[in-house]
């Protein structure tokens, strides 16, 4: 129902895009939800024909995906894709793709059940790739098998020869490797783009693997027999050796039915007649080759026994067997299979020796055994444990008991008298069911250019002369299915009459891939070249534009902004953020600051940083003295990446902030038009290196700015309610520096104010020296405790206290509306600092302003 | 304040296990590397070369810390090489400096036609040793020996001042790839055999190597993959 509605609301969509989208062909193979999604996918001259959810199983992994099958000028392909995103706005990405031709297989399962919902599955195969598709069975998914079945059938019947598929290269991405990443969700980069390297080289060796391995010939030699519970005869030469006598097979597997019908087989393990016939067959091997027995298993009368030459068996890996009852109950072993598996140089190969259910009506229940071997049989020593269809060759031999139907015994013999053995092919069940596609779906035989190897007289090559007079039928067969497999000969002996079945022997001249050690190291050390170079691609990468930002002169307080910008010109979502100077400190110097400081970058997005220096107090007085470099290296580090190094220059332009007051008092030149060498010696030795023999009081500065203060009035409102802008301060700044103001700074009284308390605070050593720090704050209880510390002050920091003190009562009196409280937090902050930042705590706050407090309000007697 | 140090180490430490807990690994160990020398010697085009096969001919100079991984074998075991390429300009060897802790393998590297880069060895070599651990593999390389006729330093001369430190020493040309493998994959030997010595311990954050307990994958356990061995 609701792919019937949806789809035909999107048919005038459909209509819309025709030309530039590839045509969707909305059939009953396919699922509409992904309608969009697949007009996006599929370029205009390729056509989808169908389109399914289903689960996708490839060894141990299993995951939900869209299969969509693709047709471009009468070839089909048929696509893997992942799912991205809600229906039914869903992107389709394809990431693995089988071309149905020459090297692909399909294998239908039949519909099973599981959890109480129908389900469909199917083998994929395209060359060493495979995979198990499985779909909860509708129409839709019935008939979108159907169509893969249908295109792979049609595949093998093209007049035109086959393309080299280029054009599904469309569908490939750019790397198999990592995802395209989506930067709205971060998050998902986890787990795909850190699968596991070393399942990707092993899967890419596996598709590689043509160009590392080269296919050598090997004898594959098949027999079986029914044997009737009989001892061996003397030899069993004449069937086992029977190739040429230079050429011994390579390999050998030998099946054996009703090899032990005595009662004990059924109950006991143990059987006599398996040493005795195993014995026999050993001694009857091709006496040009030295053999070396693989496996055998038997499961009651079924035996199964494979040998390979001796020089090969070094090459032999993963053996393993197992067997599988289907007789009464479909446990007990009368009927049934066994099988033997192994890797020969790097083909997998299979063996099975069947007995199917016999009588000539009983051709279902043959079905039945036959499918339920092969669905059923697996070898679970190998991890994931195998099933029979996952092998590269597959050998099937047996007593399969069909018959030949709608015939009698004269027209068999007649026609074996002729030798017209075709005429009986189509009379044959098993190549019946076969056509019907209801067994050995895959298979192949060779033509049957012998006599009906069943029923035999015993002792005779009479057919069968009881009063049952049964229709001959060929009972035992070889049929295979894989790639490069050439049937030699297939035929039967008559000379063996111990049994009422003949011995049949198919031989093979198979395509084993064999590694080329030199080939596949070379393969191998470029693929992992390969994932190196994408390990190293694939990491954050950015350009910065400059490298290097001179911010030339800069003055104290002064803001000043350069910038630079960070593009992401990687592959991938770039994280950034300005990496911490060794030993925990800040990513940069304190006078300099980083806006945006961390960040993150889509692909191809671009982002300016901005870098700003400001020369607060914190920091002038170590630029004042060439204690801190005037330079720096910022690490722009990019998260899972490289570091990148930002150097900045900048030239500082000492001043008379950041000085300390011993200094200040001793010179006359203005402090900006003192060489900084000889602010250096002043400040190192301010007595030595004095300008003036007698010092001031206090410093002119502090003057200067008292001055303009006075001149600018106190009277007007709280002078330290607003802050001065950049350019008044610098104004002040550079008045102070560079000349003797006459006092008209033309600027607000609130600028002159601000660098007042500027001034106090870059003080190299603050107007109670950071030694009295403690000392202040444990004295703040009664004026007279604080005064008695303001007398052990050297007399500088005295004198200036005190004409703090008298101006800051002037300005209270001056003033209505300035609190005291106010004045002594604003005050002592600047006046009262800690040796070191990070140590104030609130109730040193309160006393410190406390310990000012009392000198504001009493009548300041120091 | 912070307690600077062991911040700094649990940091990196967290970084390592976030970088290597990326699923099953196909390498044992991780080892750290850096090259370090005087701007101009070739230290990038020496980790490109490495790394991708190719020489890079206009390489500008690296400003900044470039990163460079590639997955090795020694002795069977895979090791995963993490290469820190450093900017050689003298106005960031005090960030560089930073750099140095826990490698494991510092390539020092001069460029034969330059002997004012050869000159400098001493001041780089007593970084490495003052700022890396003592088990930490120095490897003196001689770049750009394709130019013979431009040759400033002979061979002689640093083999013999190579002897004299007790570093590892080979010339080769990351121009042309000559030796270039030998240098990474020597060092590595070394590197290894020093652990096989018990000379490393490997618990140590500044060791530079990380051991990594190759997983056992069953699903993967196809005899022709064990048997790989690449011997490079």
């Amino acid at each position: 129902m609701e792919s019937a509605s949806s789809s035909s609301s999107l048919d005038s969509e459909g209509n819309q895009h025709r030309h530039d989208c590839g045509r969707v062909w909305n059939g009953m193979s396919m699922d509409a939800r992904y309608i969009p999604a697949l007009r996006r996918l599929v370029p205009p001259d390729h056509r989808a024909v169908g389109c399914v959810r289903c689960m996708i199983s490839r060894g141990r992994k299993r995951t939900p995906q869209v299969c969509v099958l693709v047709e471009h000028m009468q070839e089909h392909c048929v696509l893997i894709c992942a799912e991205e995103g809600a229906l039914p706005n869903a992107t389709l990405k394809s990431d693995s793709r089988f071309p149905i031709n020459v090297d692909f297989r399909i294998d239908i399962e039949p519909v099973s059940t599981v959890g109480g919902s129908r389900v469909i599955t199917a083998n994929l195969s395209y060359k060493r790739k495979k995979l198990i598709f499985e779909a909860d069975y509708d129409d839709t998914a019935d008939r979108f098998v159907k169509e893969i079945s249908k295109a792979f059938e049609n595949s093998k019947y093209r007049n035109t020869p086959a393309s080299d598929y280029l054009w599904v290269e469309v569908y490939k991405n750019n790397s198999k490797f990592f995802l395209d990443v989506n930067p709205e969700d971060e998050d998902d980069l986890g787990e795909e783009n850190k699968a596991s390297r070393e399942c990707m080289v092993k899967c890419l060796m596996q598709e590689r693997e043509d160009e590392f391995t080269v296919l050598n010939e090997f004898r594959i030699f098949t027999g079986t027999w029914n044997v009737n519970g009989m001892a061996p005869p003397e030899s069993l030469s004449e069937w086992l050796a029977s190739s040429a006598p230079n050429e011994p097979p390579d390999v050998y597997a030998i099946g054996f039915q009703e090899l032990d019908l005595s009662k004990e087989a059924f109950v006991f393990a143990d059987s006599p007649r398996e040493k005795e016939w195993l014995l026999k067959v050993k001694e009857s091997l091709h006496p040009k080759g030295r053999y070396k027995e693989i496996k055998t298993v038997r499961l009651i009368g079924m035996m199964l026994s494979v040998f390979v030459e001796e020089k090969h068996a070094p090459f032999v890996a993963n053996v393993d067997c197992n067997s599988l009852g289907t007789g009464i109950l479909g446990m007990m072993g009368n009927k049934g299979g066994v099988g033997v598996r192994l890797d020969l140089h790097s083909t997998s190969i299979c063996f099975v020796n069947c007995h199917l259910a016999a009588h000539a009506e009983e051709r279902e229940r043959r079905n039945q055994d036959f499918n339920d071997i092969r669905n059923k049989l697996s070898f679970n020593q190998m991890r994931p444990a195998k099933s029979v269809s996952e092998h590269d060759q597959i050998y099937w031999m047996g007593d399969m008991n069909y018959r030949l139907q709608d015939t009698t015994k004269q027209h068999v013999e007649q026609a074996c008298a002729n030798n017209d053995f075709s005429s009986l092919w189509e009379r044959d069940q098993l190549r019946d069911q076969q056509a019907k596609r209801i067994i050995f779906i895959g298979f192949e035989e060779g033509p049957l250019n012998f006599k009906p190897t069943y029923k035999y007289d015993v002792g005779t090559n009479q057919w069968d002369t009881s009063e049952k007079a049964r229709v001959p039928a060929y009972c035992d067969r070889v049929l295979w299915r894989g790639n490069n497999i050439r049937q030699l000969c297939y035929k039967s002996h008559d000379n063996f009459v111990i049994s009422d079945h003949k011995p049949v022997l198919a031989e093979f001249s198979s395509g084993i891939r064999v590694v080329d050690a030199v080939k596949r190291k070379e393969i191998y050390q470029e693929l992992m070249k390969q994932l190196d170079k994408e390990e190293n691609d694939f990491m954050p990468q950015v350009t910065v534009d400059e490298h290097y930002l001179n911010f030339g002169r800069v003055h104290f307080y002064e803001r000043v902004q350069r910038s630079f910008k960070i593009t992401n010109t990687g592959p991938v979502i770039v994280r950034f953020l300005f990496k911490e100077q060794p030993k925990g400190r800040r990513y940069a110097k304190d006078w300099l600051k980083a806006d945006p400081h961390n960040g993150t970058l889509k692909k191809g997005e671009s982002c300016d940083i901005t870098l700003e220096i400001l020369v607060d107090p914190a920091s002038a007085s170590k630029l004042n003295m060439g204690e801190e470099k005037m330079s720096e290296v910022l690490v722009l580090h990019l998260v899972d990446g490289k570091d990148i190094f930002i150097s900045v220059d900048m030239e500082y332009q000492h001043s008379c902030f950041g000085c300390s007051l011993e200094a200040l008092v001793r010179h006359m030149t203005p402090i900006g038009l003192l060489p900084q060498e000889t602010l250096i010696a002043l400040e190192t030795d301010p007595v030595k290196n004095a300008e003036l023999g007698v010092p001031f009081e206090t410093p002119t500065e502090l003057w200067i700015i008292m001055d303009a203060l006075q001149r600018k009035g106190l009277s007007g409102g709280n002078i330290f309610g607003k802050s001065g802008s950049q350019v008044e301060i610098q104004t002040v700044r550079e008045a102070l520096d560079t000349k003797r103001p006459d006092g008209q700074l033309d600027v607000s009284v609130h600028a002159v104010a601000e660098c007042l308390l500027l001034f106090l605070s870059a003080l190299r050593e603050p107007v109670i020296p950071y030694c009295f720090f403690k000392k202040c704050l444990d004295s703040s209880v009664t004026y007279t405790q604080a005064k008695s510390v303001i007398q052990e002050l050297p007399k500088v920091h005295r004198d200036t206290f005190r004409y703090l003190v008298l101006f800051l009562q002037e300005l209270l009196q001056k003033s209505k509306r300035l609190e005291v409280n106010i004045l002594a937090t604003i005050f002592s902050a600047v006046m009262i600092r800690p040796p070191q930042d990070g140590q104030m705590t609130p109730s040193k706050e309160r006393m410190r302003s406390v310990f000012l407090y009392h000198f504001l309000v009493n009548h300041c007697e120091v | 304040m912070r307690t600077i140090s062991r911040t700094d180490r649990s940091r990196d430490a967290v970084r390592c296990t976030t970088m290597t807990e990326s699923g099953p690994y196909n390498y044992s160990y991780i080892f750290k590397y850096i090259i370090i020398g005087d701007m101009g010697v070739g230290k990038s085009c020496l980790l490109h070369q490495f790394t991708e096969k190719k020489f890079m001919s206009d390489c500008p100079h690296t400003i900044g810390v470039e990163f460079g991984t590639r997955i090795i074998e020694v002795a069977g075991q895979k090791i995963k090489l993490q290469i820190w390429d450093t900017a050689g300009q003298e106005r960031f060897r005090a960030v560089t400096r930073s750099y140095y802790r826990g490698a494991a393998g510092a390539l020092m590297v001069y460029d034969v036609t330059r002997r004012s880069t050869y000159n400098h060895l001493s001041s780089w070599l007593t970084d490495a040793r003052n700022l890396t651990n003592p088990n930490t593999v120095i490897f003196l390389i001689g770049n750009k020996s394709d130019l013979e006729a431009q040759r400033e330093v002979p061979y002689e001369e640093a083999k013999q001042f190579a002897d004299e430190n007790g570093l590892m020493f080979l010339e080769c040309s990351a121009k042309t790839g000559d030796r270039v493998e030998d240098a990474f994959l020597e060092t590595a030997r070394k590197i290894y055999q020093n652990i096989q010595d018990g000379n490393l311990d490997l618990n140590a954050a500044e060791s530079g190597v990380q051991h990594k307990p190759q997983t056992q994958n069953t699903l993967l356990g196809n005899i022709q993959d064990k048997k790989e061995s690449c011997n490079c």
